[in-house]
């Protein structure tokens, strides 16, 4: 897919505006984009009653985004459908997933206020930044969508933000100051990426969230890309601890580790290929740690500017401290990707 | 009255002789005005020319009055270019009647340049690859339509279309861009769409 610098990203969630739009005035534009696929999982497991295959075909996700200009204040709003989820009232599935006003300052820094995706992570959010048809991780703790409000700067060769918002890792969201029914209350985000010339970008991020009764959560993420020509590549880490159950696990103490290499090949100017491998640890101290490998495979091919097949294959191994519930996983999916 | 043939041809040979005058005078106004800005313009770039010439010239010249001169040529430019549009565009309407005042005019002129300047071919000129953004905004205008480019070598293409429904009658130009800077440049078939007409 898009071959873009990944540290892009993160200036992308500075400037909450993507430039591809429909233009309706001066004032309003719109884009967005539809995503369908085809898929087939393979799990073979020690537990049986985890065996089996899947097929699914569906579409995964389409997004709207309304975007408005008024000169120092635009704002945003991206209404979506993702998957079968429940509309309105899907947890997962929120009708409205972003929606912020930005109040550009003189000196071009920018106030953002709203509900607005993590400034973390070298993934993209929306399937239009990736580079295959899966993510790298399951369970990596990176923050998601958060209402607050956030301050970047930006230059041609760096990124700087500060967030202040209601939760990072769904302890308490909707009550920044907390309240009695919520254990969090409130969190707080830094990132910061800067190129390095020579097609080398770094990013350095990290979210807490305070917890008023059971503890506070974590995490940092750092992650490096180099491009050179048609090639593009990206390391990333993360890690974390909770104190509250945010990564799982049944103790009140877990912590998280994951990571990822990717590479990028741009072979022709319609066509792609992608390989990711990327790890994952959830360790809780007590039932012992759950590890996982997940090998990514997969090719992109751009039928027009705004239309994408991509076919990915996935190996993916877990393995848990206790021995019962190890697993192999094979996914095969074909996605087709319309934007607008 | 009641309406007849004879009366229905009385008020149409009264109406007829009421306004015809009036665009008229309109159209001869902007005809004038561009005539006016154009020997304006020849007679600055005159000047300019003679300013740049040989040392002598140069030296009875001084920076600022350079400055000044050059900064009045692009004004001009800029403003028979307006003006050439709005005409192209079907700006021939009438100053003193419908649109009121010279002002509203100048309003609507100025809108037509910002929308409708990727229409006039020599604007196109301008884009060649390598070129910025911001460069190819200045020349040609806001896209009215752009889209990430789901290509891995391309960023974004700015699509410049008068319509995609009318194969008769439309202009289509396409700007891809990589890292900032233009890299294929599709330009409209001005010569295709003047044949159409």
């Amino acid at each position: 897919m898009k071959n873009k610098i990944a540290i892009a990203s993160a200036f992308l969630a500075a400037s909450s505006f993507s430039m591809g739009e429909i233009v309706v005035n001066d004032f309003l534009s719109f884009e967005g984009f539809v995503d369908s696929s085809y898929s087939h999982t393979d799990t073979d497991s020690d537990n049986p009653s985890y065996n089996g295959s899947e097929n699914s075909f569906e579409v995964d996700q389409v997004e709207i985004s309304w975007l408005f200009n008024f000169d120092t204040v635009t704002a945003q709003i991206d209404l979506q459908y993702e998957g079968d989820s429940l509309i309105p009232t899907g947890a997962d599935g929120e009708l409205v997933e972003q929606a912020f006003v930005n109040y550009a300052l003189a000196n071009g820094d920018v106030i953002t206020a709203g509900r607005y995706a993590s400034m973390l992570g070298f993934e993209a959010f929306e399937p239009t930044g990736l580079y295959q048809y899966s993510t790298a991780y399951n369970a990596s703790g990176l923050p998601g969508y958060a209402q607050g409000v956030k301050y970047t700067r930006e230059s041609d060769t760096s990124f700087f933000g500060i967030s202040i918002q209601d939760e990072a890792f769904d302890n308490g969201a909707n009550s920044l100051g907390g309240n009695d029914n919520g254990d969090g209350s409130y969190a707080i985000e830094l990132a910061y990426a800067q190129d390095l010339g020579n097609g080398v970008a770094v990013f350095l991020g990290g979210a807490f969230e305070d917890g008023d009764a059971l503890g506070d959560t974590y995490i940092i993420n750092a992650y490096a890309t180099y491009e050179t020509g048609a090639w593009l590549f990206a390391a990333e880490v993360n890690f974390g601890n909770s104190e509250n159950g945010s990564f799982g696990g049944i103790s009140d103490d877990v912590d998280v580790l994951s990571g990822l290499l990717m590479a990028n090949y741009a072979y022709n100017d319609t066509s792609s290929v992608t390989a990711r491998v990327s790890y994952e640890e959830v360790d809780d101290g007590v039932a012992g740690a759950a590890e996982s490998m997940k090998y990514t495979v997969a090719h992109n091919k751009a039928l027009a500017d705004n239309l994408a097949l991509i076919v990915e294959v996935s190996v993916g191994e877990l393995d848990v401290d206790d021995n019962t519930n190890d697993a192999d996983l094979l996914e095969l999916a074909v996605e087709l990707l319309f934007t607008f | 009255m009641r309406i007849t043939l004879p009366n229905a041809c009385a008020v149409a040979l009264v109406a007829t002789v009421l306004f015809t005058p009036i665009y008229a005078t309109a159209a001869d106004a902007t005809a004038e005005r561009m005539a006016q800005m154009e020997a304006r313009l020849i007679a600055m770039e005159a000047r300019l020319a003679a300013a740049e010439k040989g040392p002598q010239a140069a030296s009875n010249v001084s920076e600022a009055r350079m400055v000044e001169l050059e900064t009045r040529l692009a004004e001009a430019e800029q403003e028979t270019k307006q003006v050439k549009a709005l005409a192209a565009t079907g700006g021939n309407v009438s100053q003193a009647s419908i649109l009121g005042n010279a002002a509203t005019f100048d309003i609507l002129a100025n809108s037509a340049w910002r929308n409708l300047r990727w229409t006039q071919a020599e604007q196109w000129e301008a884009v060649r690859p390598g070129v910025s953004i911001a460069a190819v905004v200045e020349a040609l205008g806001h896209p009215p339509r752009s889209v990430d480019s789901l290509k891995p070598r391309v960023d974004e293409v700015f699509y410049y279309e008068t319509s995609i429904r009318d194969d008769g009658n439309s202009l289509r130009g396409k700007v891809s861009f990589r890292k900032g800077t233009v890299l294929t440049v599709q330009k409209p078939n001005f010569k295709a769409n003047k044949a159409a007409q």
